[in-house]
């Protein structure tokens, strides 16, 4: 219980320190919003030629994990069909 | 004091996550990457939109925001994610080893900053008080980079370790 409160505590303070001495320059703050550098253009340039790959090879992962489990599954769902088909 | 009940549900817990990091480790980080590179994806798109296409900020809201504008302004949707990613990271650490391992733990330092960051804007959104004297909830590194770039790179960062620790993982110990 007491640490519970020592970390409330410290949230708080953290979140005193960091609104106190920041107010002044909050307009200055807004008014960054500018259009991008290059480097900015760039890496998005960069990521999309990258996401379909990846997309890919985590589509293959996906069904590289799960596969034996859904196997497992279709299996059993046979077996279980020609025994009751004998049965 | 411990009650057997609590007992029970901490062996519980404890057993689940030891079967999420051995039998079914595979399988949990697979569905986990996919949600993580669907986010990755549309924050890439919400950038292409700005940046590229010249769309106006609040129009720009990724390919699901098209759909549903709801899903890039919702500051509880961001918070709620940025937490199931950092679970998510804490969860599934143990089952990674060697280099591996510190690929992930980078991606899970840099998801705890980026999630403090989504705690304050949380914080400022559930009590109207505004960090900096801004109009709009601002997190600390807002002073240096607007929103859209700050997220862009942020999900940049987190990703590109954490698929780092996966090849890693799987190229050394599968």
């Amino acid at each position: 219980m007491s640490n519970r409160r020592t970390w409330l505590f410290l949230i708080l303070v953290l979140m005193l320190l960091l609104a106190t001495p920041a107010q002044a320059h909050g307009e200055e703050v807004e008014e960054q919003a500018g259009p991008a550098g290059p480097w900015l253009v760039g890496l998005i340039y960069l990521q999309l030629l990258i996401v379909p790959f990846v997309g890919v090879w985590l589509a293959m992962e996906l069904w590289a994990a799960w596969r034996p489990c859904i196997m497992t599954d279709q299996v059993r769902r046979h077996r279980n069909d020609d025994k009751r088909e004998q049965g | 004091m411990m009650t057997s009940e609590s007992k029970a549900n901490t062996m519980t817990a404890a057993l689940c996550v030891r079967k999420l990091n051995s039998t079914w480790h595979q399988q949990a980080l697979s569905v986990y990457l996919l949600v993580v590179f669907g986010h990755w994806a549309e924050h890439i798109a919400q950038a292409y939109q700005v940046f590229v296409l010249e769309w106006p900020r609040p129009e720009a809201g990724g390919v699901l925001g098209l759909w549903f504008p709801q899903l890039a302004s919702s500051e509880i949707l961001h918070f709620v994610y940025n937490l199931g990613l950092l679970l998510g990271l804490l969860l599934l650490r143990p089952g990674f080893r060697g280099r591996g391992r510190s690929w992930w733990t980078a991606a899970l330092v840099i998801q705890g900053w980026h999630f403090f960051e989504h705690l304050l804007l949380q914080g400022q959104w559930l009590t109207g008080f505004h960090l900096f004297g801004a109009s709009q909830p601002m997190s600390i590194l807002q002073l240096w980079l607007p929103r859209v770039e700050l997220h862009f790179i942020y999900n940049t960062v987190v990703f590109a370790p954490m698929m780092v620790g996966m090849v890693l993982e799987k190229w050394t110990h599968r």
